[in-house]
């Protein structure tokens, strides 16, 4: 008898009995980087009622009695910045706790479909299939990531599901043409600008290089920073591409030393913006550069990975309108539930909170009961409903979007390092 | 008289390199010109400073010492068995993982503080080296041992779900976040000469290599253990007739070069400050290539592979005037380029023949 | 006797010991929670069991037990000693999780079988410990009497239950289908809330039977009739699945596209090619570029000067088909030309490279193919104006694909020039000094092989809607490669196998996704090692492959 048939007889039923038990009893799909829910495996594999799977009729969600409304999630749990992807979904979570804790929509709770969008297209490309193929998805908040949105618009937009993102701030996400794409974030016209003329005004700097990581999010705001510092009337010497999950940028930093810039500019994510600040310190030409990045390095990951070499460097976030005490119950929530405070994983939090209640509300006025007991939601009133979100009290401020799907308020901050942590010198709301 | 066990399929490959026909040598030979020649206008049009040259120098000999430990390993698993061990590369990688604990054990211990960052810094080097040296021979015991006899196409195999195995099991068991290497005070800072900067991280990696470089050049040739590992690397049963334990052989030249590798990692980890659970898998297609270039099964063919390999990745993209992305198709156009054109190598294929 | 007998027991207990702590430090507590003792428990049973056992040798039962209890009870105090240093460590402050990323008190608490609150405070009562140790310390004594009981069994499937076993193997198809029909009803409720899922493993389940049955057919007569009627249920699973189960057979039989194709170079040929992924993009870039020609900035730029509008596809997905076949097939030639000379681990080495290259071209050629960004909005097939994109119509696709490609593959296998390719695999000096025209031969196998990856590719296309180089990963490559190894070298049947198991399986698996590629990579080692002419081999293939075995 062959080894291999030995093997699979020898393997006991018992095993094999429980992987099965574990695909019956698996929770939610892909939640790579979770930690480890107890709950969800030990439940008995039948739940008490009917298995209520929503259907669809022409374009309206029909929630069988009894069933959740979907609400499905693109966060970016692997890929570059893994902990303010956890930390957009756990605020996410908060929110449908927080709209369940409130009764749900006419009596109907909600649930999180996560999905790992690994802050790349491709991936966002899997989850919004995922979802597309799914029925009962009736809205999604994500993705996190510019790229990963990229992803999911093109196929969100034709299985006519919206989505509201927190964090993407590439300009071209949202567009005339895209009647599904909202977000709460400010897009990068504004980052970039802003950027511009700090670093014109403010610092007094001339003479520029720029860098990114040729990702749609680090290659549009590196270029927007680019054209707005020329118009003003910068020069900028150079402007190098790297890749997402580069390690090794002294051959880039090398070439870009022999114009002996004042300021580096780096579109990107965090680890990457960290090597470069520690790398530049090496590099001929550059020992009195400074180094300014973006919101997507704008995490404790930067500071950490950068360490002592982060110190004195630039960087700049797209905030919201922060209301103190709706943030301050948001973090007592969260660390009560999660175990650590937000801030040490991501600044995205309170604007993946208010996505999801974005379109929570939303739902809220489109939602029909019919006779049957079973919810409908219409899916274009829906996607109309989001659009016309007007004066909607969130962490981040009023809400209210505009023709094209830009929700969000607040403006933009830049900060700088001082002794390990994070510290505004300019913009909204400065003291 | 043993039987040597028939290969069906696919065959050794066999050095043919005079064969080849007129035609492609001149090809070959074009395409080398043309590179050169591009580089040398492109060289002179954009009027670089030698600060910029010396630094991609400097940057590329440290690359190619990280390389040549890596490749030195691939060399020495393909002189033994004929066959390449694709999961070297994340044995370099677990090198780098095990590195990053060492540190974190040592900055604990206080090991790291002040001068005492010499042995901090040394105990980092012996955790990775022994770690990946232990990975090493599982590896060799687990999934190449069984093996031995079967054709081409099924170590390759395994040695591909080894390597999938090991990055992606180091992904589950530690995470997806990068590991960050601390940077002692010690280290900080570098040499400066003039306009030229040469990190101190850099002049250390340089020099281990060397060093380690040396040492296994001196175990291969002066050694009792080197020359039963040559013997076994020329005839495998001849050896064992005069008394030599070859599964003991092997398992020590994978012990070898996987404590290299090791060490590589554990470099890599301060040149680049991070280590992830992907950081072996390019840099372990590069240091193949650089063994291959350097010649298959030839020692110091790996090291001159390497440091040639390097400092063309460093250089090349600004000598040959395309952007700075390209480093990664110039290690696999050179691969690609010296196996068909040239197998041999720099320095020569060491044959082994097949006793059919 | 004695001393020999401990020392084994306590190499096995030690060797079980680290393959259950890698199970346990990858997370399985956290995911089986309560059931993790019992399972790793029945796992170690058998593993014991399986080392016990020597060809040849009959231990006594005394011998047997004493191994057991030794290796049992060194296996389970090494795996008490592990999680109770590291719920010490949680108890004592220590942030565990921040290096092992799944030892979170939920996890090590599931270990026990306490309250993840008792971990935290270091509140652990021993009979908890004890429970688990005993546990463990059981498998080892178990797995020796399974062992002792497996040995003194004699191959009992003779002669009565042959004619039944072949009539179980013809009906088995179509009883799964049967029970796919069945679970598609709304009021069939077994399995509960997985009833997709199940319904999904059914599905694959009825396509692996029916290929079991088709090759166990007795007489070409009813290989031709149970063909009929497989295909027959075939043709029905597109428009009785859900669109997510619809979806994951979609992708499946894409890669069975691919894999029929690298069957051709790999499989038939011998050529082992390691860069296939090349082509897959080459079909998948440019049916993004003739369909999306406004996602390429260079592109849309030149067709901008000629006046051609750059918001519309280009070409239909029908009329794109065959300049997609012929630019594969040049590619297949070009990449082909320069390896002609090379054989086994260089040619395996220099297609990687070129399949890496190609890969890093689309990459950073971001003018022509947008980069890392990717191509947008590929326009789906369309038929009449009706829109082919969703699920089931790809899915339908993709079988008509397969369909194609394999009937060209067997009338490719069954030809003179099927016959030069296994010539040329079995030893190419010969085969040349027999007049085997060999340049053509193998230029012929790479561009059919790459024709049909090309298809794939643009249907892959269609499919995704987006493609991005990261989808063009050497990992593709071994992807197909590991499909045919594990299915069978050189055969059809092997390669539907190896898709459903490799591509299928995970989506059936979800929730236990992330474990998805080291499971891959474990089976790949394990089947080199046990099995490597893989599970629905070719004959041939068979003989050589296992012919290692004898010598």
């Amino acid at each position: 008898m062959s080894l291999l048939t030995r093997l699979a007889l020898h393997i006991p039923a018992p095993v094999v009995a429980c992987a099965l038990l574990l695909a019956a009893c698996a929770a939610p799909p892909v939640q790579p980087t979770a930690p480890a829910q107890p709950a969800a495996p030990a439940q008995p594999a039948a739940p008490t009622e009917p298995p209520a799977q929503p259907a669809v009729q022409a374009g309206v969600v029909v929630v069988p009695a009894g069933g959740k409304i979907r609400i499905g999630g693109s966060f970016a749990l692997t890929g570059p910045i893994p902990d303010p992807g956890k930390d957009i979904r756990q605020g996410a979570e908060i929110a449908i706790d927080d709209a369940n804790a409130a009764g749900g929509v006419n009596g109907f709770l909600l649930e999180l479909v996560a999905e790992d969008g690994a802050c790349s297209g491709d991936q966002g490309t899997v989850v919004g299939n995922k979802f597309a193929a799914d029925p009962t998805i009736v809205a999604v908040t994500g993705g996190t990531c510019s790229g990963e949105t990229f992803g999911l618009k093109p196929i969100l937009q034709r299985a006519r599901i919206p989505f509201v993102s927190p964090s993407a701030t590439n300009p071209a996400i949202t567009s005339e043409d895209c009647d599904v794409c909202n977000r709460v974030a400010l897009s990068d016209a504004l980052q970039g600008q802003v950027d511009a003329e700090f670093v014109y005004n403010e610092l007094g700097f001339r003479k520029v290089a720029v860098m990114h990581d040729s990702s749609d999010y680090g290659k549009g705001v590196a270029e927007i920073f680019r054209d707005a510092f020329v118009k003003l009337g910068g020069e900028v010497v150079a402007f190098e591409g790297a890749k997402v999950g580069d390690t090794d940028f002294r051959a880039p930093l090398t070439k870009i030393g022999v114009s002996q810039p004042e300021l580096i500019f780096f579109g990107g994510y965090a680890t990457e913006a960290a090597l470069i600040a520690q790398q530049m310190k090496e590099v001929a030409g550059l020992e009195k550069t400074k180094f300014m990045g973006t919101d997507g390095a704008y995490t404790q990951q930067y500071l950490d990975t950068a360490g002592s070499a982060a110190e004195g460097t630039f960087m700049s976030y797209v905030a919201g309108d922060t209301q103190a005490d709706k943030l301050s119950a948001f973090r007592e929530k969260y660390i009560a539930k999660f175990g650590i405070e937000p801030e040490k994983l991501g600044p995205f939090h309170a604007q993946s909170y208010d996505s999801v209640l974005l379109i929570v509300e939303a739902i809220k006025k489109v939602a029909k009961t019919d006779s049957a007991g079973n919810l409908l939601i219409d899916r274009e009133a829906l996607i109309k409903a989001i659009r016309e979100t007007s004066g909607l009290a969130g962490i981040t401020g009023t809400l209210t979007c505009n023709p094209i799907g830009e929700c969000g308020a607040g403006g933009v901050q830049v900060f700088t390092v001082e002794n390990g942590a994070f510290k505004q010198v300019y913009g909204f709301g400065l003291r | 008289m043993t039987v040597v066990p028939q290969e069906h399929g696919w065959r050794a490959q066999r050095s043919n390199a005079l064969a080849l026909p007129l035609l492609a040598r001149a090809i070959g030979l074009l395409i080398v010109i043309a590179i050169l020649a591009r580089a040398v206008s492109v060289s002179l049009s954009e009027n670089y400073p030698l600060t910029f040259w010396v630094s991609q120098l400097v940057n590329g000999l440290v690359l190619g010492g990280v390389y040549a430990l890596v490749a030195l390993g691939y060399t020495l698993v393909y002189g033994i068995l004929l066959m390449i061990n694709f999961a070297h590369g994340e044995v370099m990688m677990v090198g780098g993982v095990a590195g990053f604990f060492g540190l974190q054990i040592a900055s604990s211990l206080g090991w790291l503080d002040g001068s005492a960052a010499a042995l901090g810094l040394l105990f980092a080097l012996l955790a990775g080296m022994g770690v990946a040296a232990l990975t090493g021979v599982t590896l060799e015991r687990v999934a190449y041992r069984p093996l031995r006899g079967a054709p081409r196409l099924v170590p390759l195999i395994s040695a591909i779900g080894a390597s999938l195995f090991l990055q992606y099991s180091v992904l589950l068991i530690f995470g997806v976040r990068p590991m960050v290497y601390q940077r002692p005070a010690l280290i900080a800072d570098g040499l400066r000469a003039g306009p030229v900067f040469v990190p101190y991280t850099g002049l250390i990696i340089f020099v281990t290599s060397l060093l380690l470089m040396g040492m296994l050049v001196a175990i291969v040739q002066y050694t009792r253990l080197g020359r039963a590992m040559r013997a076994v690397a020329t005839d495998k049963e001849a050896a064992a007739l005069m008394g030599v334990d070859v599964n003991q052989i092997i398992a020590l030249t994978f012990l070898l070069g996987s404590a290299l590798a090791g060490a590589a990692g554990v470099m890599l980890g301060f040149h680049n400050s991070v280590i992830k659970f992907n950081s072996g898998f390019i840099p372990g297609l590069k240091a193949f290539t650089a063994a291959v270039l350097g010649g298959i099964g030839n020692i110091p063919g790996a090291m001159v592979g390497a440091l040639v390999l390097g400092v063309a990745e460093s250089i090349g993209p600004s000598a040959l005037g395309i952007p700075a992305e390209y480093r990664d198709i110039i290690a696999f156009s050179v691969l690609v380029l010296v196996l068909i054109f040239r197998p041999a190598g720099l320095l020569g294929e060491v044959v082994v023949e097949k006793r059919a | 006797m004695s001393a020999r007998w401990l020392l084994s027991g306590l190499r096995t207990g030690g060797v079980l010991f680290a393959v259950l702590a890698y199970l346990i430090l990858i997370g399985l507590p956290g995911r089986l929670g309560e059931a993790t003792v019992p399972a790793l428990a029945a796992l170690a049973v058998g593993l014991f069991s399986l080392a016990w056992q020597r060809r040849g040798a009959r231990p006594s039962l005394v011998e047997l037990l004493i191994k057991g209890v030794v290796g049992g009870v060194t296996l389970s105090t090494l795996v008490a000693l592990l999680m109770g240093i590291i719920a010490a460590l949680i108890a004592g402050g220590a942030r565990v999780q921040t290096v092992l990323d799944k030892m979170t008190p939920p996890a090590v608490a599931a270990w026990f079988g306490v309250p993840p609150i008792a971990i935290t405070r270091g509140e652990l009562e021993a009979a908890a410990v004890l429970r688990t140790w005993l546990a463990l310390a059981a498998a080892g004594p178990l797995g020796s009497l399974l062992a002792f009981g497996w040995q003194h069994r004699q191959a009992l499937r003779q002669a009565g239950g042959e004619a039944l076993r072949r009539w179980l193997v013809r009906l088995l198809p179509f009883a799964l289908l049967g029970l796919v029909l069945a679970l598609g009803d709304p009021a069939v409720t077994i399995g509960g809330s997985q009833k997709g899922t199940l319904r999904l493993l059914a599905a694959m389940l009825s396509i692996v039977a029916g290929l079991v049955a088709w090759r166990a057919a007795q007489s070409s007569r009813e290989q031709v009739l149970l063909g009929g009627l497989l295909l027959a249920g075939l043709a029905i699973l597109p428009f009785t699945l859900d669109q997510f189960q619809n979806a994951v057979m979609g992708i499946v039989f894409i890669f069975v596209m691919m894999g029929l194709g690298l069957n051709i170079v790999v499989g038939y040929a011998g050529l082992l090619d390691l860069g296939y992924v090349a082509f897959f993009a080459i079909g998948a870039y440019a049916y993004a570029f003739l369909s999306a020609p406004f996602s390429s900035p260079w592109f849309s730029q030149q067709l901008a000067q000629w006046g051609v509008p750059t918001d519309q596809p280009l070409l239909s997905f029908w009329q794109a088909i065959p300049p997609i076949m012929v630019l594969a097939a040049i590619g297949g030639v070009l990449l082909g030309t320069p390896v002609l000379r090379l054989r086994g681990d260089y040619l395996a080495i220099v297609t990687l490279g070129f399949g890496e290259i190609i890969r890093l071209f689309m990459l950073n050629l971001a003018d022509l193919t947008n980069g890392p960004r990717g191509l947008l909005n590929i326009a789906p097939p369309t038929v009449f104006g009706y829109d082919l994109g969703n699920p089931r119509d790809i899915f339908i696709l993709a079988l008509l694909g397969s369909g194609a490609i394999a009937f060209v593959a067997l009338r490719l296998e069954r030809s003179r020039l099927g016959r030069a390719w296994v010539a040329i695999r079995e030893d190419e000096e010969a085969a040349q000094a027999m007049g085997v025209p060999l340049v053509r031969a193998k230029l012929l196998a790479f561009a059919i092989g790459a024709t049909f990856a090309g298809l794939a590719g643009q249907l892959y296309a269609a499919r995704q809607v987006n493609i991005f180089p990261d989808n063009f990963t050497l990992f593709v490559s071994i992807d197909a490669l590991a499909l045919i190894i594990v299915g069978g070298m050189g055969s059809i049947p092997g390669v539907v196998f190896g898709a459903l198991a490799l591509k299928g399986l995970p989506e059936v698996l979800r929730g236990v996704d992330e474990y998805r590629i080291v499971a891959f990579a474990a089976l790949l080692v394990i089947m080199m090692i046990a099995r490597p002419e893989g599970i629905l081999p070719a004959q041939r293939t068979k003989a050589e492959l296992s012919a290692r075995a004898e010598s």
